[in-house]
């Protein structure tokens, strides 16, 4: 729960450095993921210090 | 022959050795009482932690649960992906290099990087983190 978090990565690109449609979709999903990864973590922290917080007072 | 002072005497010394002893009896009841009362305030403590520890644990378990099934949607999508991406549509192209470097930019902020090398980065070569 305390570990450091994902990085978000880096788009997909081809050999000339741009994004077609395939990578465009690719690095969305990948980014969505990490996002995902990053809300649930987040989320279950906020819930384990509302009820230490809550036990505190 | 003992004289009624003697017995007075005797008297004063009988009450203050019981009074001594009633002291003393008293501090070690009360000594007592105070551990006692120290110990159930610790052990309430303890039982409190051990119930927040475990409520904690049951909602770290919950959120692994959710992050598994979370993974296995993800892979799902993977895999869709990689059928639907064969489609011609998919060839288009939609970001050229210029804004391939911008999303790299947009990357390495949200992540807190140094921007250095990246396209965009106007710093003078004097100033590379590197050197």
């Amino acid at each position: 729960m305390l570990a450091t978090p994902a990085r978000l990565p880096t788009v997909q690109r081809n050999d000339a450095g741009e994004m077609a449609g395939a990578q465009c979709l690719g690095s969305l999903t990948n980014i969505y993921d990490v996002a995902g990864q990053i809300r649930a973590t987040l989320i279950d922290l906020q819930a384990q210090a509302r009820l230490a917080n809550a036990k505190a007072d | 022959m003992i004289g009624k002072s003697h017995l007075a005497m005797a008297a004063a010394l009988a009450a203050c050795t019981a009074g001594i002893g009633g002291f003393f009896f008293g501090n070690s009841v009360g000594h007592a009482q105070e551990q006692a009362a120290q110990k159930r305030a610790d052990d309430a403590r303890e039982a409190e932690r051990k119930k927040l520890q475990g409520q904690i644990d049951a909602m770290s378990e919950a959120a692994q649960t959710k992050e598994y099934a979370r993974q296995g949607n993800v892979r799902e999508i993977y895999n869709e992906t990689q059928k639907v991406i064969e489609k011609p549509v998919y060839r288009n192209l939609c970001v050229d290099a210029d804004g391939v470097s911008l999303l790299d930019r947009a990357a390495a902020t949200a992540n807190s990087e140094d921007l250095w090398g990246i396209a965009g980065d106007t710093r003078p070569i004097a100033d590379s983190p590197a050197q």
